[in-house]
């Protein structure tokens, strides 16, 4: 047993061997953690889009747009399509900005949107659709009399 | 002193072990790169496919042609949306779409256009599937007025 272990002879390689797994698990582990970090991030990402639902009502000419979930909703984009002849240039108001964040919205409360609309149409019938900066969206026809 | 350094013998050992230390050296540095590399390509490729979301915000059907407008609110840098599928049909004519996270809020938006695969399909659902250059897929349905 003694003289197994005073031999020198193959040494060499399990080092190497040694090194190149560490070096394989250092890059593998790095890998897979950043993996998990990203899919944490989207996870809860996910959650906040689910947990930030948004309409809009139209109510007696009054556009509300109201966050009916959990979460504070911004609303970044209006889109007005005409809906007697939809294949008409449909229009985009941006709330969101180089100067402007755009129009937050706290959960369970709402916000008027009817100038935007208002100020940016003729007379005529429209959709109206809001776009929040989670990807959620909510439609509502528009009346502008 | 001076008869040590004339002395030449073990001179031979010194310089191989010497050059073998090298040698290792260099071959596990360029192992190292290889995989740092390959893991950082991983990173910014395919690995950040996870990352990417994309709404699709608006669809515009006129003149035999769609104007397909995007938002990407993933947690990437930018996304790159290479191809589309019109109920099934790659669009040939299909040119890249960039959204990007930047200083702008606006650059997160993009918009395509691109003729109708269809052009006397009116009141037939639209099935869009975008494909991006990561290889996430994302897909909406919209009726075409």
């Amino acid at each position: 047993m003694n003289r197994k272990l005073g031999e020198r002879r193959g040494t060499a390689e399990i080092v190497g061997t040694l090194l190149f797994l560490v070096i394989l698990f250092f890059i593998l582990s790095n890998v897979f953690l950043w993996h998990d970090n990203v899919s944490n991030q989207m996870d809860s990402l996910m959650g906040d889009k689910m947990n930030s639902r948004v309409e809009l009502r139209n109510n007696g000419g009054v556009l509300w747009a109201n966050a009916t979930g959990g979460k504070d909703v911004r609303l970044i984009r209006i889109w007005i399509t005409n809906a007697t002849d939809p294949t008409r240039p449909h229009m985009h108001i941006d709330l969101e900005t180089d100067a402007s964040p755009g129009v937050l919205v706290r959960a369970g409360s709402s916000a008027d949107i009817t100038q935007w609309v208002e100020s940016n149409t003729p007379a005529g019938d429209f959709i109206v659709k809001i776009l929040t900066d989670l990807g959620n969206t909510a439609t509502t026809r528009y009346i502008h009399s | 002193m001076r008869q040590m350094l004339r002395d030449r013998r073990a001179f031979s050992p010194v310089f191989s072990t010497v050059l073998m230390i090298l040698m290792v050296t260099i071959g596990m540095s360029l192992v190292f790169a290889y995989f740092v590399g390959f893991s950082r390509d991983f990173q910014l490729g395919p690995g950040s496919a996870v990352a990417e979301l994309i709404e699709v915000e608006d669809v515009w059907f006129h003149d035999n042609q769609i104007t397909i407008t995007l938002y990407s609110y993933g947690k990437v840098d930018s996304v790159n949306v290479n191809t589309l599928y019109i109920n099934d049909v790659r669009v040939q004519d299909f040119t890249n779409v960039q959204l990007i996270k930047s200083s702008s809020p606006l650059s997160q938006h993009g918009e395509v256009t691109v003729a109708d695969p269809f052009p006397d399909a009116s009141g037939l659902p639209y099935r869009f599937r975008l494909v991006t250059k990561r290889g996430s897929v994302f897909e909406t349905e919209y009726l075409k007025p």
